[in-house]
């Protein structure tokens, strides 16, 4: 039994047990290198995974301190922006009134010249009568003249000529301030007219601007209520999402364990054909089933997780009680 | 010695000519009227006569000349027309008219009165048979002035010698 030829020549047994070894032999570092394989891509598309996931909270975290700054500090800018909008936008409506008033004022000092407008009517008037009566002055004269006859009377219907001649003159004068007064006078009742007109215009146009103001800001503190509300929704959500990844992210470190398992069937498949040689070389049965009760002992103590060793002493319910998560 | 006295002979006819030729134009109504301005006392500004009763309606009233009770005419009414109303313009012209000896004094009212001009004889047509608004024996003649005609007036025969006689009554008459 000891001599090697031996069992090849008359043991068939052995041969068949030897083809057999051998078929394991060359199996088992297959399924080991597939059983790594398979490990291996695990890892590599959970540790891609964790990957993107870290980045979607650290997006998330961006999103929530965004939608913070809207809803919060944000916020109270925004509202303070439309009290500053609506001070600024009444003193528009403020200046405008200004400007009504002293537009008011200057209509108070045309009206005013009006008054004397009319005085001056007086006076061209009164320039009119006095060139009537210097007129008729002159006639008289130029009859007085007329009667005297000789040098004396032809000197003085000189003079009496030049006189109507002046009494003419004077009111032509007279009838044209009468007339450029007149002018003026027009002019200042247009203005007046017109001013009316414009006051009224301006009056619509002010309460106009007041309600439109008051529309917009309406319609804006409306706007940022809404938009404020959404933002706080949206800031809501998202830690909720986060919260979500990130447990996602606590239960992808079961790759971690079943990696280690993993790798130890992989190890020991592999180790398997050594471990069986050496206990084929002890020799008897009774030393052959010590080193292997030895090895299992081994194979017990190298495991690192407690579900390895339940599952190792045939406990199949093995379920993996998670141990403590640790983040990556 | 005789020239120069012909000379101031010629001079003084030539200046009586000259006064003689200037009239005094006055309005009435739409026309434009003449008197001769030797006929004119004076103008005065029209102030309303003193009604007198028992006077035809072309005698508005009179008036008081310093001192002297004057008839104011209303030319117009005389003429057969309405009376245009007192304005601003209105004046009283004071005339002196001539009645075979007698010579009476008068005021006539115009609507206004425009400038002593002078029309020489020689633009002077005689007044025409008819299509004049004013009764030709009224005319002295039709005056060319830049134009156009102006009515001179004969004032003597504006008034007949009976309306003369009445308004004679009315104040101090010169006889001649």
């Amino acid at each position: 039994m000891s001599n090697a030829a031996a069992p090849l020549e008359n043991d068939s047994p052995p041969n068949e047990n030897s083809a057999t070894a051998e078929f394991c032999f060359e199996t088992l570092p297959i399924f080991a290198r597939q059983i790594e394989n398979v490990r291996d891509q695990t890892e590599q598309a959970i540790l891609a995974l964790s990957t993107r996931f870290r980045g979607i909270v650290t997006s998330l975290d961006g999103a929530v301190a965004a939608s913070q700054n809207v809803s919060g500090d944000g916020g109270r800018e925004l509202t303070s922006a439309m009290d500053e909008g609506r001070q600024q936008l009444l003193k528009v409506v403020d200046a405008l009134t200004a400007i009504r008033e002293s537009r008011a004022a200057l209509i108070g000092e045309i009206r005013s010249l009006g008054v004397y407008t009319h005085e001056l009517q007086d006076m061209a008037k009164r320039v009119e009568m006095i060139a009537f009566n210097t007129n008729m002055l002159a006639l008289n004269a130029a009859i007085e003249a007329a009667h005297a006859g000789g040098d004396v009377g032809r000197g003085f219907s000189v003079v009496a000529q030049e006189v109507r001649h002046l009494a003419t003159a004077s009111r032509e004068t007279g009838k044209v301030i009468g007339q450029k007064i007149a002018v003026i006078n027009d002019s200042l009742t247009h203005i007046l007219g017109a001013n009316e007109k414009v006051t009224e215009r301006e009056n619509i146009a002010v309460k106009d601007s007041e309600l439109r103001i008051n529309t917009v800001l309406e319609q804006f503190g409306g706007m940022t209520e809404r938009l404020l509300g959404s933002a706080e929704q949206f800031r809501r959500e998202s830690e909720v999402i986060k919260e979500e990844v990130m447990e996602s992210m606590v239960q992808l470190q079961f790759q971690d364990r079943t990696g280690q398992i993993l790798a130890h069937v992989a190890k020991s498949i592999e180790e398997l054909p050594v471990v069986a040689d050496s206990l084929v070389a002890t020799g008897s049965a009774a030393d052959a089933r010590r080193a292997a009760q030895d090895y299992l002992a081994e194979m017990a103590n190298s495991y690192t997780t407690d579900e390895q060793r339940r599952i190792h002493e045939g406990d199949t319910a093995g379920a993996a009680k998670p141990q403590a998560a640790e983040f990556f | 010695m005789s020239s120069a006295a012909n000379m101031a002979l010629t001079t003084t006819a030539a200046e009586r000519r000259h006064d003689q030729n200037q009239y005094l134009t006055f309005v009435l109504g739409r026309e434009t009227f003449a008197l001769g301005i030797l006929g004119i006392k004076e103008i005065l500004e029209y102030e309303a006569p003193t009604d007198v009763p028992m006077m035809p309606p072309f005698v508005r009233g009179v008036v008081n000349l310093r001192g002297q009770v004057v008839p104011v005419i209303d030319l117009c009414a005389r003429f057969g027309r309405a009376s245009a109303g007192v304005s601003k313009k209105t004046c009283i012209v004071i005339v002196e008219t001539q009645h075979a000896t007698e010579s009476q004094v008068l005021g006539i009212v115009v609507d206004a009165v425009n400038e002593v001009l002078e029309i020489p004889h020689t633009e002077i047509e005689p007044p025409p048979s008819f299509g004049t608004s004013v009764r030709t024996d009224f005319i002295h003649g039709m005056g060319k002035v830049r134009e156009k005609f102006v009515v001179i007036l004969n004032v003597d025969s504006v008034l007949s010698f009976d309306e003369m006689e009445k308004l004679a009554g009315l104040g101090p008459t010169a006889t001649h």
